[in-house]
C-alpha cells in the first residue's frame, strides 16, 4: 500500500464560545493521489483546510502530516504590480535565508516550475495582467517551487471559465500522475471532483461525514444531502467509452408554468 | 563563474554597503566632532560696538543706549516691536535697522559674514550660535510674572555688554522712585476697595486672556488692583459667559496679549464692546469702565511699563488719585529719552479719543490738564 | 524610456543615485549664505585632522564648512535616507501605497516628546532624547493596544495607530494652547515647522545610530517584506511568519523616524512620496526598491535642504518647502506615468 502523506483523526474544531465547525473527521489522505472535499458554504472547509495546512490549531483530534506541504490559495489580488516571476519568486522564501535575496539557483529553480506549467513566457508579465487561469497556473508554480509534496488547493477552479478549469483540472492529473505530488483540493463542483479525484471527503454536517473512493461516494443521495439541491448521475458515451457527469437539477417554477 | 557570482553579490550588497559608509562617516566624525577653540578675550569684546540683537528687548537698548547706531541688525520681530508707537517716533532709525533673519531660526552664516562682536539670543536659540564660539554671546531669557524684575534684569544685560551701566544705574533709580511714589500714594488711599480688573484682548467677539505669567498682569497689581486673568494657567480664548460670570469691575484691552503689534490689533475700542449685545450684562460695561491700555512695549522693557502702573492707579481709584498721568509721561520722556512729547503724541499714547467714552476718562485729556 | 531603462538595470541603479549623492553632498558645502569658495572648501577640509579637530574662531570658512555646514549635510542625508526607507517599508508592510513612516502614531509621539522637553526647558539633547523616547513609547502603546484588543494583522496595527496618534495630537494641541506665547511658544511653533538649521554633531550621532542599526536591519529583510502582499496564511505557508516580521520591521522604521522627528521636527512627504517615486522606476519588488527609495529620499531631501538655506533672503522651514516644491513634482510626474508601480483597479 502506498504510505500516507497526511492522516487527521477524530479532528473537531470549534471557534470561541461559538458552536462545533464540525467533530470527529477522520481520513487518510495517501502519497500521490489526488483528494476532493466537498462541502456546502460554512460547513467548515476553509477551517479544515487551515488544520492540514498547521495554520490553525483544531481544538480536538489531530494531525500527522508526513509530506512538506505546499498552499494554492484561491487566485488573490496584489496591491502592486509584480512580475510573475516575482510572485513566483516568493514561493523560494522557505528555501532562502532570512537575509537573503533570491540568487541565481532560485531565480532558475522558478523559471523551471513556470516552464513546468508552460507559462515561462510570461516571466516578466505583471500578474495583475495576466488571465485568472495563468494566475492560478502561477501560483501553482509558486507551490512547485517551494518544493513541496503535497500540494493543498483551496477551491482552485472558483472563479475560472469552463476553458481554464479544463486546463486546472487536467494540471491536478498530471501533478498526480506523472509528479508523483499528492494533491488536496476543496471545491463546489462534485463533478470536478468525479472528474479527476481519486478520494473523496463530504462534509455533511457537523458529525457526519462520507470519505471514500470518488466513485463511491459521489452518490446522487449523498450529494443531494449534502447540497440540498438535486443532482443527478448521468452516463453518457464519449469517444468509444462510457463516462460519467454529475449535473444540478435546479428546482423551476417554468416547469409549472410550462404544465399549465 | 564564481567571479560572477561575487560581482553580483557584491552589486546586490553595495547600496548597503554605500549607507552604511555614510553612517559610519558621520558616526565617526560626530564622536570626536570639529569645535572651535573658545575666544582667548571673549568678555574683552564688551563694550560692543557692532551688536546683534534677535530677541525682543530692541526697546530696552533703544531705552539704554540711545540711538542704536552701534546695532549691526535685528531680528524682524524685534525690529517691528522697538521701532513701534512712542519708541518709533523717538528713534526714528529703529525702522531702518538692517533684519537679520527671522526671530527664531538662526542664520548662522549671516551671523558670521557680519563679524558681530557682541551677540543677543534668546536661550533657546543659542545652541547652534554656542558651536560656533562666536565671542560675546548674550543668552536672554525672561523672567514670567514679574514685569519689574525682568525689565531691570534686561537693562543691566545691556548696560554690562555694551559698557554703560551708569546709565542703567540712572534708569533703576528712575524706576525705583516711579515705583516708590505710586506705592506711597496707593497706601496714602483711605479704605480703598481694590477693584477686580480682567486684562484681556477683544478681537472682534473672540476674547483671549494672557495667564497668568504674562507680566502685565504685576502691573495690576502694583496699582492696587485684582488681576482676575491670573487665576487662568493658560493663554487662550475665553467665552463671554466667563467674563460675565468673572463680572470684572474694569476691563482692560490689551492688544499685545496676542503678541501683535500690527494696527489692526488695536481696531477694537471701548465703543465697540459698549456695542456689544452680549457684553450689555457686564458691570464694566454699564458702568463705562473698560478702557485700552496705553501702548506698551512686547517685553516690557521699556519705561512705558511704570507709567503704565501709574495710569492704572489713576483708572482704578479715579477719585482718589490726582491727575498724574500726563504729566508724568512727559516729564519721562524728557528725563529719560530728551525727548518733547507733543499733546498729540501724549493723546495718541493714552488713547484719548477711544476712551473718551469711558467713565472718568476726561482727567487724561489735555484740556483737563490746565 | 528612461523607466525601461531603470527597471532593467535596476541592480546598479542604487549605485548610481549614489554616486549623485555624493556629488550632490559636495555642492552643498559650496551652498549658503557666507561665501566660500572651492579652494577654500578643499582647504579646509585637507587641513582638518579627522577626529577631534579644533580650529580658531576667527577662522571663519573652517567654522563655515566644519561646524554649520558639514554636519547639516550629514544629518540631511540621513534623514533622507531614513525617511525614504522607513516609508517604503511601511508601504509594503501594510501593502498599502497610501501610508507614510507615521501611521502608527510614531512621528506625532516624537513630536509630542520635543515640545513637551521645550515646554520644560530642557536642553537641546533633552529635547533629542525625549522626542526619540516619546516616539518609541507610541509604538509601545500602539503595540499594546492591538494586543489589548486581541487582533493581529494589518487592519488592527493602523486602527492602533490612529487612535496613539490622534490622541498624541491632541496632547500636542494642548501643550500649544499651555505654553507661553512670549518664550515658549515661538519655539514650540518653529520646531514643529522643521528645520535642520540647528545642526550640530551631536544630532548627527543621533540620526547616524539609528541609520546604522534601523537601515542595515532593513536592508536585511528588504526581500521578505514582498510577503506581507499575500495573505497571513499564505505567507506562513512559504515559511514566513508575518507578526513577529511586521513587529520587527516597524521598530525599525519607527527608529529612524523617531530620530528624525527628534533633531528636525516634523519633515512631511519625504516618507509618502519617495517610495513611490522608486516604485516608478524601479518596480515594486522590495529588494530593489528599498535601495533605490533610500537613496533617491538622501538626494531629494538635500535638495530641498540647500533650496530652504539658499533659495530666499531668509530661510524656509523645511516642512513647507517638501510640501510647495513635492507636490507639483510628483502631479506632473503621477500624471506622465499613471501611477506605475501599482495596480490600477
Amino acid at each position: 500500500m502506498s504510505e500516507i502523506a497526511i492522516e487527521f483523526n477524530s479532528l473537531g474544531h470549534c471557534y470561541q464560545g461559538g458552536e462545533w465547525v464540525f467533530r470527529n473527521y477522520s481520513a487518510q489522505v495517501r502519497k500521490g493521489e489526488i483528494f476532493s472535499l466537498l462541502g456546502p458554504n460554512g460547513c467548515g472547509k476553509t477551517t479544515l483546510l487551515k488544520i492540514l495546512l498547521g495554520a490553525l490549531k483544531p481544538t480536538t483530534g489531530s494531525v500527522q502530516s508526513k509530506a512538506t506541504v505546499g498552499f494554492v490559495p484561491q487566485i488573490f489580488q496584489v496591491t502592486f504590480d509584480y512580475s510573475s516571476l516575482d510572485m513566483v519568486l516568493m514561493g523560494r522564501a522557505k528555501k532562502m535565508g532570512l537575509f537573503s535575496t533570491p540568487s541565481k539557483a532560485d531565480r532558475e529553480a522558478a523559471l523551471a516550475a513556470m516552464e513546468r506549467f508552460s507559462i515561462a513566457h510570461l516571466a516578466d508579465r505583471p500578474f495583475y495582467e495576466l488571465s485568472g487561469g495563468q494566475r492560478q497556473l502561477v501560483v501553482f508554480a509558486r507551490a512547485m517551487v517551494s518544493e513541496a509534496e503535497l500540494l493543498l488547493l483551496d477551491e482552485p477552479t472558483s472563479a475560472l471559465d469552463l476553458k481554464n478549469q479544463e486546463i486546472i483540472l487536467e494540471w491536478i492529473r498530471r501533478l498526480s500522475h506523472r509528479d508523483g505530488l499528492t494533491v488536496v483540493f476543496t471545491t463546489h463542483h462534485p463533478h470536478h471532483a468525479l472528474a479527476v479525484a481519486d478520494t473523496t471527503l463530504l462534509m455533511l454536517d457537523q458529525e457526519r461525514f462520507a470519505c471514500g473512493p470518488a466513485d463511491r461516494i459521489l452518490t446522487e443521495e449523498n450529494l443531494r444531502a449534502l447540497y440540498g439541491v438535486e443532482i443527478r448521475r448521468v452516463t453518457m458515451e464519449r469517444e468509444g467509452r462510457i463516462d460519467e457527469t454529475l449535473v444540478p437539477v435546479f428546482s423551476h417554477k417554468k416547469i409549472e408554468a410550462f404544465e399549465n | 563563474m564564481k567571479i560572477g557570482t561575487l560581482a553580483q553579490r557584491g552589486v546586490e550588497l553595495s547600496p548597503m554597503l554605500l549607507m552604511g559608509a555614510i553612517c559610519l562617516v558621520a558616526l565617526g566624525v560626530s564622536i570626536a566632532p570639529p569645535s572651535v577653540e573658545p575666544p582667548a578675550n571673549a568678555k574683552a569684546a564688551f563694550p560692543a560696538n557692532r551688536a546683534v540683537m534677535l530677541p525682543v528687548i530692541l526697546s530696552a537698548y533703544t531705552t539704554v543706549n540711545g540711538s542704536p547706531s552701534r546695532l549691526l541688525g535685528v531680528s524682524n520681530i524685534a525690529r517691528e516691536w522697538g521701532s513701534y508707537g512712542l519708541l518709533g517716533h523717538v528713534f526714528p532709525t529703529t525702522a531702518r535697522l538692517p533684519v537679520i533673519g527671522r526671530y527664531i531660526i538662526p542664520e548662522p552664516e549671516r551671523l558670521l559674514a557680519l563679524h558681530p562682536d557682541a551677540l543677543f539670543v534668546q536661550k533657546q536659540q543659542s545652541e547652534v550660535l554656542r558651536k560656533l564660539g562666536m565671542p560675546g554671546l548674550v543668552e536672554v531669557s525672561f523672567m514670567p510674572r514679574d514685569a519689574r524684575k525682568s525689565r531691570i534684569g534686561v537693562w543691566q544685560l545691556i548696560g554690562r555688554s555694551t559698557a554703560n551701566m551708569p546709565r542703567v544705574m540712572e534708569l533703576v533709580r528712575w524706576d525705583t522712585r516711579q515705583r516708590a511714589d505710586l506705592q506711597m500714594l496707593l497706601g496714602s488711599l483711605p479704605g480703598k476697595l481694590p477693584p477686580r480688573v480682567l486684562l484681556a484682548h477683544a478681537g472682534k467677539g473672540t476674547w483671549s486672556v494672557a495667564g497668568g505669567y504674562y507680566a502685565m498682569g504685576s502691573s495690576i497689581e502694583e496699582a492696587g488692583g485684582i488681576n482676575l486673568a491670573g487665576k487662568f494657567r493658560m493663554s487662550g480664548q475665553i467665552t463671554v459667559e466667563q467674563i460675565l460670570s468673572l463680572d470684572p469691575d474694569i476691563i482692560l484691552l490689551d492688544p499685545n496679549v496676542m503678541m501683535s503689534p500690527n494696527s489692526s490689533s488695536y481696531d477694537v475700542t471701548p465703543q465697540d464692546i459698549y456695542n456689544m449685545p452680549a457684553c450689555a450684562a457686564l458691570r464694566a460695561v454699564k458702568s463705562h469702565r473698560v478702557y485700552m491700555l496705553p501702548q506698551h512695549s512686547y517685553t516690557n522693557d521699556s519705561i512705558d511699563d511704570p507709567l503704565i502702573d501709574s495710569w492704572m492707579a489713576e483708572i482704578f481709584y479715579p477719585d482718589q488719585m490726582p491727575h498724574r498721568a500726563r504729566a508724568a509721561y512727559r516729564a519721562a520722556y524728557r528725563d529719560i529719552y530728551a525727548y518733547a512729547l507733543s499733546e498729540d503724541e501724549i493723546d495718541q499714547q493714552l488713547f484719548v479719543k477711544e476712551n473718551l467714552n469711558s467713565a472718568g476718562y476726561q482727567r487724561f485729556s489735555r484740556e483737563m490738564e490746565r | 524610456m528612461i523607466f525601461r531603462w531603470c527597471r532593467r538595470h535596476a541592480g546598479i541603479l542604487p549605485i548610481l543615485l549614489f554616486l549623485v549623492l555624493a556629488v550632490e553632498m559636495v555642492l552643498s558645502l559650496h551652498l549658503g549664505r557666507y561665501k566660500v569658495t572651492t579652494p577654500e572648501i578643499v582647504h579646509v577640509l585637507s587641513q582638518t585632522r579627522l577626529w577631534g579637530a579644533v580650529g580658531s574662531f576667527n577662522d571663519a570658512p573652517w567654522i563655515v564648512v566644519e561646524i554649520i555646514r558639514l554636519p547639516r549635510i550629514l544629518m540631511v542625508t540621513l534623514c533622507g535616507v531614513g525617511l525614504a526607507l522607513a516609508g517604503a517599508t511601511m508601504q509594503g508592510v501594510f501593502r498599502n501605497p497610501l501610508v507614510g513612516p507615521d501611521v502608527v502614531g510614531v512621528s506625532q509621539g516624537a513630536s509630542l516628546g520635543g515640545v513637551l522637553a521645550i515646554l520644560l526647558g530642557l536642553e537641546p539633547l533633552g529635547v533629542v532624547g525625549m522626542a526619540f523616547g516619546c516616539g518609541l513609547l507610541g509604538l509601545v502603546l500602539a503595540f499594546l493596544l492591538a494586543k489589548m484588543a486581541g487582533r493581529a494583522g494589518t487592519l488592527a496595527l493602523i486602527l492602533s495607530g490612529i487612535i496613539i496618534g490622534s490622541f498624541f495630537s491632541a496632547f500636542l494641541g494642548l501643550i500649544q494652547y499651555v505654553a507661553d506665547p512670549q518664550t515658549q511658544l515661538p519655539a514650540i511653533t518653529y520646531w514643529l515647522l522643521g528645520s535642520f538649521a540647528s545642526a550640530t554633531y551631536q544630532k548627527v550621532l543621533v540620526v547616524a545610530v539609528a541609520t546604522l542599526v534601523a537601515g542595515t536591519g532593513l536592508f536585511l529583510l528588504r526581500w521578505r517584506i514582498n510577503l506581507f502582499s499575500l495573505g497571513d496564511t499564505d505567507a506562513r505557508m512559504l515559511g514566513t511568519n508575518l507578526d513577529p516580521l511586521r513587529w520587527l520591521l516597524i521598530t525599525f522604521v519607527v527608529l529612524l523616524v523617531a530620530a528624525q522627528v527628534s533633531v528636525s521636527g516634523g519633515v512631511g512627504w519625504v516618507g509618502l512620496i519617495i517610495p513611490h517615486l522608486a516604485r516608478m522606476l524601479v518596480g515594486p519588488e522590495h529588494s530593489k526598491l528599498l535601495p533605490t527609495s533610500a537613496f533617491l529620499g538622501g538626494i531629494y531631501l538635500l535638495g530641498m535642504d540647500d533650496l530652504a538655506r539658499s533659495l530666499a533672503n531668509q530661510e524656509i522651514p523645511i516642512g513647507l518647502l517638501t510640501g510647495f516644491v513635492g507636490a507639483p513634482v510628483f502631479a506632473v510626474l503621477f500624471m506622465k506615468l499613471q501611477s506605475k508601480g501599482w495596480v490600477n483597479e
